[in-house]
């Protein structure tokens, strides 16, 4: 590490203004943060509090992601990584750009969003889509909006509503059968020329005519789905370790899976036959993922507590209705950004009934 | 075409036009572009912008409908009642849309279908009642037709442009007639350009072209 | 000018636009009206003639379609009560029946879903399929309209194996279908079941009402 530090104290004169490469300093700082602690602290959400600032705060949900990625890499085999590469690749150009553009040290916050993006996808997307909804999410979710910290909607989210309203045909048939066994598909790389391997269904899309096994849901055995969403277990290891980090608000999490499990059961109470019972639909698709790693996040969610529960109620109850009356099988997706949309909303009204109980004191 | 004609005659010093017409016309065209500087109009903007032809022939309703609601309104300038101008300009407009419309469904009856209702939402195109509330009841009937061929190519333009931008990356090709622009079958047509979403996206971009070039009062002045 | 004479004014400003404007309007519609209620119907006998798998020219205009409609199909009226219009193509010239068609009608996933059934004259072969007015999703549901799909349904029975009525548009990849098994497209779940339902409803509705006629 010494060395490191050495080396990197030789070569910092010349990224500084009047050195030759001043232009690219924000990518000299963003490699200099990575390995040492950052320099400057953040002036924007997310915000933090000694000692969690916005570096420390991303490796944390990276750490937290961790065995989500493992349990993709055993499911859906070695493409995995292609995609999480080309995810970082072009998500980290279009940030680099606008930071250059923009004068300002690149921010960590894309190192979450490259990660948790090729996650989301479908196991047989394609590479070229893989980078087109991630530059596309993160320029229109978060650049346009005025970079890290700004941005109205989770970009990883933004990127993959993209690719799922302009390519339909596809999303919808690049799921691939889940491998089994000791090795699962740790040794193939699946892609959607290997006719054998893809599926068109998920166990939402197969509800209708039954349901998959609880126990099986649970674990991830033999269930289609995005990459990282399919084992409840794995989700479960990093998102507890994210809470007892308190990365991750624990009031949004339990507020949306509380919500969405209780408001399904009740229609399973109401019409067992078209209604899937809670506990399952809470180990489905994408809804304990999104509920851990993708609507805490800290800049697009409320920041006041009691926001974090309406926001989570509000994510939660959407869900449900999507997934039960609508066109669309999965619902978690537009459920965030709908919250996402109406967070602002949500901690203005909290912050307006606290004004008006200050005052009446 | 009746824009240049309108142009020559009132190039002149005190023309027929009082020397506005130019003025007029760039005016509605570029500097206060109904669509992509003011942002009026959205709705049939969104709606009809799916395909080059249909953008197409929705500019040419709505040339026709803003140069004649402009020309009658502008005849009608001092006899109009100022209690009921509003309503007097909106049954003059939905008079000029309706004969349009009527005129589709009987000649062109694939292109009225696929337009639907927004040729006969014009009526409540804001533009259109725009023009003739803040420009024909002050103006004399000639610089009044300018100003309505101006918006109406201004819009027109403008609704191509998206029109084309959607067509071709939404289906992967652009088909105008026998003309045909294909991108090749390399090419996965991005369906969410075909969605009214898609419209969004490119009416953005659309719209800080338009302030780039233009340059200026934009929020750039702001800093 | 008074105000009592500022109102008439008003008044009658208003009645006069108002009846020039009514009077336009009604003139436009008079000359148009022929034009246009040819073109509706234009519309739907090019739907049942695809359907039906008639030869025309796919450039002809709304009045020649209406010629060779008139000349081929006949239409007939089954049932008593509620009676169900059956379009029965019998070409020029020959009285043999070559298919008939039975127009269907839905909710769709976004909007009414409209179509044409057309069937061999043994009533249990599907001759041909055609949609039109439908909302649905573009590039998923919107894809019910592609010759693609339609040609999907040629050759199937609008009965099972058992004789039981009704047609299945199954949403399963590379699997061998049944007689009444349509391979439905993947993605649009739920346009696909919607179609079925509105088909089924119409084969059984065809098939009580010929049940009843005796024949």
């Amino acid at each position: 590490m010494r060395v490191l530090l050495k080396i990197f104290e030789k070569i910092s004169p010349i990224f500084e203004e009047g050195g030759k490469l001043a232009a690219i300093k924000p990518l000299y700082e963003a490699i200099e943060n990575f390995c040492f602690a950052p320099s400057a602290k953040a002036r924007c959400a997310p915000f933090s509090r000694d000692p969690l600032d916005i570096k420390r705060y991303m490796t944390m949900v990276i750490i937290g992601l961790l065995p989500c990625v493992v349990a993709s890499l055993y499911f859906f085999g070695l493409r995995v990584i292609p995609m999480i590469i080309v995810s970082y690749m072009t998500g980290g150009t279009v940030e680099v750009v606008f930071s250059i553009i923009r004068k300002e040290p690149i921010a960590e916050g894309f190192l979450v969003t490259g990660l948790i993006f090729p996650l989301i996808l479908p196991p047989a997307t394609p590479l070229w889509m893989v980078a087109l909804g991630c530059a596309f999410g993160v320029f229109v979710g978060k650049e346009v909006f005025g970079g890290t910290g700004r941005n109205l909607f989770n970009p990883a989210i933004v990127g993959r509503c993209f690719l799922v309203l302009a390519y339909p045909a596809v999303m919808s048939s690049s799921w691939v059968k889940p491998g089994h066994g000791i090795t699962g598909r740790l040794l193939e790389y699946v892609s959607s020329a290997n006719i054998e391997a893809i599926t068109s269904a998920t166990p939402l899309v197969e509800a209708k005519h039954g349901l998959e096994d609880m126990s099986h849901m649970f674990m991830g055995l033999d269930i289609s789905g995005c990459l990282g969403e399919t084992s409840a277990l794995m989700i479960l290891c990093g998102g507890i370790f994210l809470l007892l980090t308190k990365v991750a608000n624990w009031r949004t999490v339990v507020s949306i899976l509380g919500s969405a499990v209780i408001f399904e059961a009740i229609l399973h109470r109401v019409n067992p036959e078209q209604f899937a019972p809670g506990m399952w639909h809470l180990f489905a698709g994408g809804l304990m993922f999104g509920a851990f790693f993708m609507a805490t996040d800290p800049v697009s969610s409320p920041s006041t507590n009691e926001g974090k529960w309406m926001y989570g109620i509000l994510i939660g109850v959407i869900v449900i209705l999507i997934r039960n009356f609508s066109g669309y099988v999965e619902g978690m997706m537009f459920a965030i950004l709908l919250g996402n949309i109406a967070a602002p909303i949500i901690d203005e009204m909290v912050f307006s009934v606290r004004l008006r109980l200050l005052k009446n004191e | 075409m009746a824009d240049k004609n309108a142009c020559m005659t009132c190039g002149g010093r005190g023309g027929l036009c009082g020397g506005k017409g130019i003025a007029t016309l760039k005016e509605g065209v570029w500097t206060n572009n109904p669509l992509a500087i003011q942002v009026l109009g959205i709705c049939s903007a969104l709606a009809v912008t799916n395909k080059l032809s249909n953008s197409l022939v929705m500019g040419c309703a709505f040339l026709f409908v803003c140069v004649g609601s402009n020309l009658f309104v502008s005849l009608l300038r001092n006899n109009i009642p100022h209690r009921i101008r509003m309503i007097a300009e909106v049954a003059i407009i939905a008079t000029f849309v309706i004969l349009f419309d009527q005129f589709l469904k009987a000649y062109y009856w694939e292109m009225s279908k696929q337009l639907g209702p927004y040729v006969g939402l014009i009526i409540t195109n804001c533009i259109v009642m725009g023009r003739a509330e803040a420009f024909a009841l002050q103006n004399p009937p000639i610089v009044s037709i300018v100003d309505g061929v101006a918006n109406g190519i201004g819009y027109g333009v403008a609704l191509a442009i998206i029109g084309f931008a959607r067509e071709l990356f939404g289906s992967g090709q652009v088909v105008l007639g026998n003309l045909v622009l294909d991108l090749g079958y390399w090419y996965t047509p991005n369906q969410l350009m075909i969605l009214a979403p898609g419209a969004f996206f490119v009416f953005g971009v659309l719209i800080a072209f338009f302030n780039l070039v233009k340059g200026g009062d934009g929020e750039e002045d702001k800093k | 000018m008074s105000k009592m004479r500022y109102n008439i004014y008003t008044v009658v400003f208003a009645a006069t636009l108002g009846l020039v404007c009514a009077l336009l309007l009604t003139a436009a519609t008079q000359v148009t009206r022929t034009k246009q209620e040819e073109n509706k119907k234009a519309e739907e006998i090019r739907n049942i003639l695809t359907a039906l798998k008639a030869p025309f020219d796919s450039q002809a205009g709304a009045d020649e379609l209406i010629t060779i409609f008139e000349r081929n199909v006949v239409e007939q009226s089954l049932g008593k009560k509620d009676p169900l219009t059956l379009y029965v193509y019998k070409p020029e010239g020959s009285d043999e029946i070559v298919a008939v068609a039975v127009r269907f009608i839905g909710p769709g996933l976004w909007g009414p879903i409209k179509g044409f059934l057309a069937l061999e004259p043994d009533y249990k072969t599907i001759r041909g399929v055609t949609f039109y007015e439908q909302e649905e999703t573009p590039g998923l549901g919107g894809e019910i309209v592609t010759e693609d799909f339609c040609s999907r349904f040629e050759g199937k029975q609008i009965a099972n194996e058992q004789n039981e009525w009704g047609v299945d548009i199954m949403i399963v990849s590379g699997e061998q279908v049944g007689v009444n098994k349509i391979s439905g497209i993947s993605g649009a779940t739920m346009t696909c079941d919607k179609v079925q339902e509105m088909m089924n409803a119409i084969i059984e509705t065809l098939a009580e009402k010929r049940g009843a006629d005796g024949r």
